[in-house]
């Protein structure tokens, strides 16, 4: 008995038919489209993060390289700043004299610089220096002024401390000029060369090279034998050497052009397939809300319009094949849409009061006609973009990154699917939109500029309205950027 | 569409068939929630999570069994867990541990009357029984799965439901009677 009754209950509850009311569909939707796009987010985001990472860590390696390398090879040496940084030494133990005073014949130590105007030159510098002596330096470091200016031929302070050490310079370079600069071990004078642009002492760092035999052979000069220099580490540097120059910040202006409109990225369904998509279909259908049987007219379908963008920044070369640049743009998209009859009255969509509003409801008007409308939008942004060049001898770059956008202005239509009407308010939209930028492009080199045009895709990754997430702005066409030097 | 062919595209997240999808099992899924809410705007709250649930768990359906019934065991998941926590029913939504219940030897009355007017009677109870008598007598749970679902125990469950039963049938009649006593009227 007890059994029946249920089975009675369950066959009248199979009988229940209800209709749910259409805004359950949109905001199920609604949702989907939300979870969507989080999960899209999700496998962007980290992986631009990546791109961007990798990016500013190449490019803050780079500019480190970069400040050594000129620390070592721009440096103006004379012989005051090469006494400071290289060569410090007791005010009493080290003298100096120029290589045309060869009289001299205890001279403990000549330097020789390279002047920064001739930066080719080979130095061969030698140096005998008291250990004692050079710690003590530290307390009174004396400078030694330029030989041109100074022949310091003081046979008084010969031989003092500098006693035990030899070291010996080679900087190659271009010019084969060189200077030698050599010491006796012994605290014996060697016979000094007069030597074209000696005048001065380049001491940067020194490499011991068997060529250092060759090159004073050349030059007719004694050098003091290989078995006799000893390597001081602590005491010479060694010179970082820069594989690659990380370029300065070039300017760039950038114009594209294309056509946008608002849609979604749909990689399921093909591309921006949802521009398309039920929710916009032109035709009306039945059968919404409990049992009304009303008809629906549901939003229009978006159709494509002019969109461009002009901006104006910065370029900085990364590596050989990575740049990194970003600017100041203006975008402009726009798209247009059918919409009904229009309404002046004041009304309420959801939070937002409007004046005006464009009805698709055509049962409730005796002459009903449809009108297109330009929806426009304008946004200021700050693109950041990383291009890759694909191939190594061909400047064909893939180009991606992202732009925060602000929206400046706008007189786009929102549609509000229980009023089945197009409304207004700026209130409704989105103000600031992260964009995505995805694009190739090929270099071309004209004199001391250089234009690279290839096709552009930008995707709005945010929302355009606030309470609908199937719109988003989107463009497609060419980008022409053209890049000064 | 064949539900195989359909769970696939919707799988496929193809607007087109999420959306066919939903059509076609909205309205028996309304019913569903219908009875376990006390407003038809709370049974299409419960309708558009479940049917959220429903999309994002798709892929565990595994075409194990019919899929209207994998459906309606979420709504019913979701109707019970929007009762717990919306404040309206929170209050109400109170069992008792009672282990003692009437055995009904009575033969129950005829069930002749409309379906949703006999919706109507079972949401008319308090929300603990109709939430009983919804999961034992409509979807066929038995003492122990609504005893795991409610967090309550398995004698609780049959007491409520006992009392629920016997409520129900006591409007049953009555309504019956009053049709009657209409009927000779005229």
């Amino acid at each position: 008995m007890q059994n029946e009754f249920e089975k009675q209950v369950q066959q009248k509850m199979e009988e229940l038919k209800l209709v749910p009311s259409e805004p359950v569909w949109q905001k199920v939707e609604m949702q989907i489209r939300k979870e969507k796009d989080r999960r899209r987010m999700i496998f962007w985001i980290p992986l631009f993060a990546l791109l961007l990472g990798g990016g500013l860590w190449v490019g803050i390696d780079q500019y480190s390289n970069n400040i050594s390398y000129k620390k070592i090879g721009n440096e103006k040496i004379d012989q005051q700043t090469q006494t400071q940084n290289s060569v410090i030494v007791p005010e009493q133990s080290i003298t100096e004299q120029t290589i045309n005073t060869p009289k001299e014949q205890d001279i403990e130590t000549t330097l020789s610089v390279k002047t920064e105007t001739e930066p080719s030159s080979k130095i061969i510098r030698s140096e005998n220096i008291d250990f004692n002596a050079r710690s003590a330096s530290k307390k009174s470091p004396r400078k030694i002024k330029s030989q041109k200016e100074n022949s310091i031929p003081d046979p008084q302070k010969k031989s003092v401390a500098i006693k035990e050490e030899t070291i010996v310079s080679v900087i190659e370079t271009k010019n084969p000029e060189r200077v030698i600069d050599q010491v006796n071990k012994n605290g014996q004078t060697d016979q000094k060369q007069n030597l074209p642009d000696s005048n001065l002492a380049n001491i940067t760092s020194g490499q011991k090279n068997d060529s250092l035999a060759k090159d004073t052979t050349k030059d007719e000069m004694r050098v003091p034998k290989i078995d006799s220099i000893k390597d001081d580490s602590a005491f010479i540097k060694q010179p970082r050497i820069k594989k690659y120059a990380a370029s300065k910040w070039k300017p760039v202006i950038t114009v594209s052009s294309g056509v946008s409109g608002s849609g979604r990225l749909d990689v399921f369904n093909g591309f921006l397939s949802e521009n398309k998509s039920m929710d916009y279909s032109a035709s009306p259908s039945a059968g919404n809300g409990p049992g009304n049987g009303m008809v629906y007219y549901p939003a229009s379908e978006v159709e494509e319009g002019f969109s461009f963008a002009v901006q104006a920044g910065v370029i900085k070369q990364l590596t050989k094949r990575l740049s990194f640049s970003t600017s100041l743009q203006y975008n402009y998209y726009s798209n247009s849409i059918q919409v009904g009859n229009r309404v002046a009255q004041n009304a309420s969509f959801g939070n937002y009061s409007v004046t005006q509003y464009f009805s698709n409801n055509r049962n409730l008007y005796s002459s009903f006609s449809w009108q297109s409308y330009h929806n426009h939008y304008h946004f200021i942004s700050l693109p950041m973009d990383l291009d890759w060049q694909l191939l190594k001898k061909h400047p064909l770059k893939l180009s991606a990154g992202l732009s925060p956008q602000y929206l400046v202005q706008t007189n786009g239509l929102i549609f509000d699917y229980n009023k089945q009407a197009y409304f207004h308010s700026k209130n409704a939209f989105n103000r600031l939109h992260l964009f995505s930028n995805l694009g190739l492009n090929y270099s071309l080199h004209i004199k001391k500029t250089s234009l690279a045009i290839g096709p552009e895709l930008q995707y709005g990754i945010s929302r355009l309205e606030k309470d609908n997430s199937n719109h988003h702005l989107y463009r497609y066409g060419l980008k022409a950027q053209l890049q000064l030097k | 569409m064949d539900h195989y062919v359909l769970v696939k595209d919707c799988l496929k997240r193809k607007p087109a068939a999420q959306k066919q999808l939903y059509e076609l099992f909205a309205s028996p899924m309304l019913s569903v929630c219908y009875r376990y809410t006390k407003s038809v705007a709370d049974a299409e709250d419960v309708l558009q999570e479940g049917f959220v649930k429903v999309f994002f768990n798709l892929h565990q359906y595994g075409f194990k069994g019919e899929l209207g019934a994998w459906i309606r065991r979420i709504m019913v998941t979701t109707a019970i867990n929007y009762l717990k926590r919306n404040a309206r029913y929170q209050s109400e939504l109170v069992f008792p541990d009672e282990h003692l219940h009437a055995v009904d030897t009575q033969a129950p009355p005829e069930l002749k009357m409309e379906a949703k007017e006999l919706a109507d009677l079972i949401r008319q109870l308090p929300p603990g029984y109709q939430t009983i008598f919804n999961l034992y007598a409509v979807e066929g749970f038995n003492h122990i799965e609504i005893g795991k679902m409610l967090g309550i125990q398995e004698g609780t469950s049959r007491s409520q439901y006992a009392r629920a039963r016997a409520l129900l049938i006591q409007w049953i009649e009555q309504r019956n009677n009053a049709v009657k006593r209409s009927v000779y009227a005229k």
